[in-house]
């Protein structure tokens, strides 16, 4: 080991002289540097495009709007008896003209079916639908006898081995143009359907798919459904999953969404459509990630049928969710999310720098992978490097150290500035200390939870390429806390 | 030690203190610059609650009271300090969105009465787009009757914003026959929020002319604004369209107009068009323009031997649910026989093309 890093380093001096290796460090700090900055630059363009655009739309008015397209709510239920009629309530309110619910119980073992018959008054009913796409058998549909709750649709299927089976069967049902695919633990803001639904409207291009930013209900206050008050969570993990979050919707997102390149619509949240969603024969069963999969697929074929589209995401929160508070069950999730981020690109890898995909080819698809892919393995590797710097060459650990250093700060920075500019946005924190307790986790996060994510990623590689058998798990659901 | 740090490349320095300077203070002043009235959401809050509280007042007591000798106008300063002034017409334009009739009128007052539409006017002419925005939207929102030389200079800006406005405007404040005329004009697509608004404001608008809608369904124009021409053909039931519909149903390839010109032809209830649409049925591929035909029908072909016929051959030939299922809804219309419809439905053996389907039922 020791003879082939003296070798090197031979060949480094050789080839790369201090001035080379200067001049190296610049261009790779400033590159990347550079593009951070420029990220943030692009959110902070979209967003307040958004907010300029927001002052002068009559989004209100859509929930009037008898003409307005209607939008089809697909959720899937599997053992969520702890939270499942909180949710129903909340989404039965969301505040839209024209839209169904439709819950499919996903083989839950508990009671979930049984809180949801007895809830809404369901019965069984005869519906007639074609089956566009396969999924395990459906059991029964259940409608319900009342009438507050008749755009409420209960289908109740045999287990199919994963969320996309569940969204799938809801949309061999679903009778409206767009689909909105939520999570059944997250609770929504009231206005969620007009808020996405403008954003579609008001697009030139054909817009098939809006994602918005999620935020953990944690310590949050939940009354009839709706949100009543935010709390910031109180467990460590949590915390750094809102900060986590924040970050990457507010800044990562808006950026991408300003480049009409987001490559991922979070499955807890997304509005689609659903002619295109067809087309590409929906959600896939196979996939460990299939929100982010179904929204490659969907680019690559507007892409290959050269037809115009968009992509964008919304810096409001109108998605609340349980995020996980146990470190078994987040590393369990980030490994799954890692697996299905190498099965996306295994899947899709024509794609790369091929210019007749566009966008997707150009910037989706290499950002994922020599940023979200590659760069946990780098990481990694300048932690095995800088611990032989430590004994053999204290200076270029020096250097190196004051290299982290530096990166960490910049990402410190970077998760201040989305905070704040969260926190003068869209105020969901109370006051300036909360969300500087918020803002603080950026200082820990390199030490305490960015670890567990590099070593999730790394290991979900690994089950990938070693086959191990796919799993979901089991979230074990909190519940909220209701006023 | 110090040599260590001598070591340490001048690159990395700089960008050290450039992130700082730029990422955590630079755009955060950016953002503040920009930002006036996000300083204490408090305060803001209250005083937008005595807003609200006051507007009610005045709703309820229909603007009896004068403005601007108002204790809480005065005291606050409304008319001085801006942004007093920019909660308070903020408040105002949300009241605005729901209100009709006399509480509407009463809110349009208190806008003129502290002569915000003068100035309002005066913007305008304003070069910044931001100005002319906030004030059309106003005067819009306010249904306050401007020059419309100025408006249609507007309908021709630069800015694609303002012309959007400067049309919704048109079309919402004046009842001239050439308010439409920047359909005409118009080069870039409208929106689907556009063409909903629109229809919106001319069908609501009972003073606007009525004209032939069906000039805009022609090969020549946008398809979003051919969209939005069937949308009012439809609406006003004008079954001259019927014959631009169909040359355009021969020559359109894109299925979300083939759609709509089908449902049109339903919806203007255009009889003569009924063995058109059996012709077309026969060569169409696309599976939910056939739906689509088949509603059409449904719609039109009341008690007609040959839509009977048709629909009662699609039902017994058919394999494709989806069609099925609308050709029998399509024959409860024409045909008014629930009791045949019943018998046919008990018959009905698509469920069990396969097995899930069957255990539904």
């Amino acid at each position: 080991m020791t003879d082939i890093l003296t070798l090197l380093q031979h060949y480094f001096e050789t080839f790369y002289p201090s001035n080379t290796y200067n001049n190296t460090t610049r261009i790779l700090t400033i590159g990347l540097f550079g593009s951070l900055i420029l990220t943030n630059v692009f959110s902070f363009i979209a967003i307040k495009r958004y907010l300029f655009k927001k002052n002068f739309s009559q989004s209100k008015k859509l929930a009037l709007m008898n003409h307005a397209p209607g939008i089809s709510i697909i959720t899937g239920a599997h053992n969520e008896s702890l939270t499942i009629i909180d949710n129903v309530h909340s989404l039965l309110s969301l505040n839209y003209h024209k839209f169904e619910l439709i819950v499919v119980n996903d083989g839950s073992k508990d009671d979930t079916l049984e809180k949801l018959i007895k809830e809404f008054d369901l019965e069984e009913t005869k519906y007639f639908f074609e089956t566009i796409i396969l999924t395990a058998p459906i059991k029964k549909v259940y409608k319900s006898k009342n009438l507050a709750y008749k755009s409420l649709v209960v289908i109740d299927k045999v287990n199919g081995g994963g969320k996309a089976d569940a969204i799938n069967a809801g949309l061999n049902l679903a009778k409206y143009d767009y689909f909105l695919n939520i999570d059944v633990d997250c609770i929504l803001d009231f206005d969620t359907l007009l808020i996405m639904m403008d954003v579609v409207l008001n697009e030139k291009k054909r817009c098939i798919g809006v994602g918005a930013t999620l935020r953990m209900s944690n310590s949050s206050f939940v009354k009839r459904g709706t949100i009543e008050k935010v709390g910031v969570p109180k467990k460590l993990l949590v915390r750094f999953q809102e900060l986590e979050y924040v970050r990457s919707f507010v800044l990562g997102k808006m950026a991408w969404s300003f480049l009409n390149a987001v490559p991922n619509i979070s499955g807890g949240l997304g509005l689609f459509d659903k002619e295109i969603v067809l087309k590409i024969g929906g959600y896939d069963n196979n996939s460990l990630g299939e929100d982010m999969d179904l929204v490659f697929r969907m680019i690559i074929y507007m892409q290959e049928n050269n037809e115009p589209y968009c992509v964008r995401s919304v810096p409001r929160t109108l998605c609340w969710t349980e995020g996980p508070e146990s470190l078994k069950i987040l590393v369990r999730q980030r490994i799954r999310w890692s697996r299905g981020l190498v099965q996306i690109l295994k899947k899709n890898k024509r794609v790369l720098f091929n210019p007749k995909y566009g966008i997707m080819g150009m910037v989706i698809y290499p950002y994922n992978f020599f940023v979200e892919f590659l760069s946990p393995f780098i990481e990694f590797t300048g932690f095995l490097i800088m611990i032989y710097c430590f004994f053999y060459d204290p200076i270029m650990f020096l250097n190196m150290l004051y290299l982290v250093v530096v990166i960490i700060s910049f990402y410190v920075g970077l998760s201040f500035t989305a905070v704040f500019l969260d926190r003068k946005v869209f105020k969901y924190y109370q006051n300036s200390f909360v969300t500087l307790g918020i803002a603080t986790m950026a200082i820990l996060e390199p030490i305490m939870y960015h670890p567990i994510i590099l070593y999730c990623s790394i290991k979900g590689f690994f089950d990938e390429v070693t086959g191990k058998k796919k799993k979901w798990g089991v979230m074990t659901r909190k519940g909220f806390n209701n006023i | 030690m110090i040599e260590l740090i001598n070591n340490i490349p001048d690159t990395l320095i700089g960008i050290f203190i450039f992130n700082i300077v730029v990422v955590n203070i630079g755009m955060l002043l950016i953002f503040i610059y920009n930002n006036p009235i996000a300083f204490d959401d408090k305060k803001n809050k209250k005083i937008k609650n005595i807003f609200n509280e006051l507007l009610s007042e005045l709703i309820l007591n229909e603007n009896k009271i004068e403005l601007k000798q108002n204790h809480v106008i005065k005291q606050l300063k409304v008319l001085e300090k801006k942004r007093m002034k920019t909660i308070f017409i903020k408040t105002l334009k949300e009241y605005a969105i729901f209100l009709k009739g006399k509480e509407f009128e009463a809110l349009t007052e208190i806008y003129k009465s502290i002569n915000l539409h003068i100035n309002d006017i005066k913007d305008l002419d304003s070069n910044r787009v931001n100005s002319i925005l906030n004030a059309l939207e106003r005067l819009n929102r306010f249904k306050i009757k401007v020059d419309r030389e100025k408006i249609k200079a507007l309908q021709k800006h630069k800015s694609p914003e303002v012309r959007e406005l400067a049309n919704s405007y048109t079309l919402n404040i004046y009842n001239d026959l050439d308010i439409y005329e920047f359909l005409d004009f118009t080069n870039e697509p409208l929106t689907p929020w556009q063409q909903l608004e629109y229809f919106q404001l001319i069908t609501n608008n009972i003073e606007a002319p009525v004209i032939n809608f069906s000039k805009w369904i022609d090969p020549k124009y946008d398809n979003s604004l051919i969209l939005l021409a069937l949308d009012l053909c439809g609406h006003y039931k004008q079954k001259n369209a019927s014959t631009a519909i169909q040359i355009m149903l021969n020559i359109s390839t894109d299925s979300r107009v083939r759609i709509k010109l089908i449902k049109t032809l339903g919806i203007i209830n255009d009889t003569d068009a009924i063995e058109f649409l059996i012709q077309i049925f026969k060569i169409e591929s696309e599976k939910k323009c056939k739906i689509e035909i088949i509603r059409s029908l449904g719609y039109l072909g009341y008690k007609n031997k040959n839509v009977i016929i048709f629909l009662e051959n699609l039902i017994e030939n058919e394999t494709n649910i989806s069609i099925k299922k609308a050709a029998i809804i399509g024959l409860n219309r024409v045909s008014y026989s629930f009791t045949a419809l019943e018998k046919r439905i008990y018959n009905f053996d698509i469920e069990k093309s396969t097995k899930e389907e069957l255990k539904v039922i």
